[in-house]
């Protein structure tokens, strides 16, 4: 590469990060500003927005009931989605193929269509709107990127690892405790904080399968309705912060503990 | 030492297909306490099939597996007194040295007390006691394959099963663990089970080395046994250098017999073999055993051939003489001996002794 297209190149990413980021910055600049309204010039500087996220309880509830959802819906698909990869990994069966791509059907289903089926679905079953019926739906939305990540990492896991603890006296259910578990660990980690973010971040299901009880996006969306108002941006701005830490955490974690 | 008259493993008439492949064919097969056996072979020649039935990794379809004693052909490996190191060593990436040794003991249900002095006893034994904190990635190649042996000896088992352990070894470090673990096995009187592909590991370490071809035993024997007296070509030709002769057999004399080949009368030894009069046989000569001589020896076995290329290794030279229309018979002999043959006629002569007759 010569030293020109270098520079080309350089900046073309450099142009790309900002398009990225600008808009992240503006809101996070707009939580600051000293007026009701969203815009430019900002004449006053304030903290009020952002002490309002922490003092409002209802900001508060609205974020606990979001992180309990991703929680219980990240446990459930986990264990859900382990269990699918250990029954597709190293078993050839009658219907292989098609429980791979059942399996994998929901990650691709638009979100709408999946939150409207899903709904019909738990009215079906008479479960009412709200926590259960999210939790049940994000996980339903998750279990294939989970099932695909343990999938990838079971597949390199060397056979020999299995017979060298059989060799040694473990019967299966200790190996895979022993064993395949920790081997997992890391894809399981990975695999756990994408379904929490996934959850945290969904609009689509958490609005048409919740209840009167508002998730975070649904409150932000219930909220701009109302007007544009800086308490939006500072909302959001504390969303981002958790989000990211926690996906750049596990992002360097990951990267630490895999082999 | 034992004295290698315990039967600790008996593969009785094992039979062992994938698909159509017959892997296994038929093999019976004792294992005496105390023993190294090596089985030796080519790739695909069912030698680790053999040895991972004995592990309990697969079920043969025909046959028994008997340790000692008590027939073991339906019980899974975690269920048998055996255990094996493998090829790719199979360490546990998650758990330190101590943690991989210590893992079959905990299952076992030893005290903590008692895996740390058997942990402390192998650390010592195979040199580990530094390496003990530290995780496999931490290791050396010869560093895991000791600790490979030392978690698979933790138990104590009537068998140990070894897996082409110094594949992944490179060729210097390959010939001091021969050594070693040959050492390692007297020292515990354990019973090794060792497949390898390499003759050369096999010569060393072996008490008995079982040579396996298309899922038969060709030869079991001492490797001097299988080195002098291959019993077929196939044993003759996998382990060291050989010189075929065929011919028909012209006169049989006690021990020897005299071969016709190419209108010169050889004499061989008989060995085992059966030879009728007539018959058309193969003998093999083993290169070192051959002499050179600037004139006719007064020997039974004397051909005259020109040297056609000589190949120095070092302490000993490899040459190629051409006897007759379209031979080349190989010879090695030390280097300083080999530079005082001239190039151009010369005579070879061997003991008939050195001359043995092949089973096909």
């Amino acid at each position: 590469m010569t030293g020109n297209t270098r520079v080309l190149m350089s900046m073309i990413y450099w142009a790309f990060v900002i398009y990225l980021f600008v808009p992240l910055m503006l809101m996070v600049l707009m939580g600051f500003k000293a007026s009701k309204f969203i815009g430019f010039p900002i004449k006053a500087w304030t903290l009020e927005w952002y002490l309002g996220v922490f003092e409002s309880a209802e900001v508060i509830d609205v974020f606990a009931y979001s992180m309990t959802i991703a929680i219980a819906s990240t446990a459930l698909s986990l264990f859900i989605g382990t269990w699918i990869a250990l029954l597709l990994g190293p078993n050839r069966f009658f219907g292989r193929a098609a429980l791979f791509a059942l399996t994998c059907l929901p990650a691709v289903i638009p979100g709408i269509i999946s939150a409207i089926s899903l709904r019909i679905y738990a009215r079906l079953l008479e479960i009412d709107p709200g926590m259960i019926a999210i939790i049940l739906g994000h996980t339903v939305h998750n279990v294939p990127f989970v099932a695909l990540v343990v999938m990838a990492r079971l597949s390199t896991l060397p056979q020999s690892q299995l017979e060298a603890a059989r060799d040694l006296g473990a019967d299966q259910a200790v190996t895979f405790l022993r064993i395949t578990l920790p081997y997992l660990k890391p894809a399981l980690i990975g695999a756990a904080v994408f379904c929490l973010l996934l959850s945290f971040d969904d609009f689509v299901r958490s609005f048409f399968l919740g209840g009167y009880e508002p998730t975070l996006p649904v409150l932000i969306f219930a909220k701009l309705r109302s007007g544009m108002s800086p308490e939006i941006n500072a909302i959001a701005t504390v969303a981002l912060v958790i989000t990211a830490v926690l996906g750049l955490w596990a992002e360097r974690w990951t990267r630490r503990v895999t082999p | 030492m034992t004295s290698h008259t315990e039967i600790v493993v008996h593969l009785d008439r094992i039979t062992k297909r994938f698909g159509d492949v017959v892997a296994v064919d038929d093999l019976d097969m004792q294992i005496m306490a105390g023993e190294f056996v090596t089985f030796l072979g080519p790739s695909g020649c069912g030698k680790s099939t053999t040895l991972r039935i004995a592990g309990g990794f697969e079920r043969p379809n025909k046959g028994r597996v008997v340790l000692a004693g008590e027939d073991v052909t339906a019980l899974p490996p975690n269920k048998r007194d055996v255990n094996m190191v493998f090829q790719d060593y199979a360490l546990f990436p998650h758990m330190t040295v101590a943690g991989n040794m210590a893992f079959g003991l905990e299952l076992k249900g030893e005290s903590r007390s008692a895996i740390e002095r058997r942990l402390d006893e192998l650390l010592a034994l195979l040199e580990l006691e530094p390496l003990r904190e530290r995780t496999p990635d931490q290791l050396s190649g010869g560093q895991r394959q000791r600790v490979a042996l030392a978690r698979a000896l933790a138990r104590d088992p009537r068998l140990l099963l070894l897996d082409e352990p110094l594949a992944a070894l490179d060729a210097k470090l390959r010939a001091q663990v021969q050594l070693e673990l040959k050492d390692i096995q007297k020292r515990t009187g354990k019973t090794f089970f060792f497949v390898t592909h390499d003759q050369d590991e096999a010569l060393t370490m072996s008490d008995r080395i079982v040579v396996m071809n298309h899922g038969r035993v060709e030869q079991s024997g001492t490797p001097e046994e299988l080195y002098h007296h291959p019993a077929s070509r196939f044993v003759a030709e996998f382990i060291g250098e050989t010189n075929f002769f065929s011919g028909a057999v012209r006169s049989i004399d006690g021990q020897r017999v005299a071969i016709d080949w190419q209108g010169v009368l050889l004499h061989a030894a008989i060995g085992d073999q059966r030879p009728t009069i007539g018959q058309s046989v193969s003998a093999a000569l083993r290169p070192e055993r051959i002499r050179l001589h600037r004139d006719r020896p007064t020997s039974d076995n004397a051909l005259e051939g020109r040297l056609v290329k000589r190949v120095f290794k070092g302490s000993r030279t490899v040459l190629d003489i051409a006897v007759g229309e379209s031979a080349v018979i190989r010879a090695f002999d030390a280097t300083d001996v080999a530079e005082r043959i001239n190039p151009g006629r010369l005579w070879l002569s061997w003991e008939p002794e050195s001359l043995a007759l092949l089973r096909d």
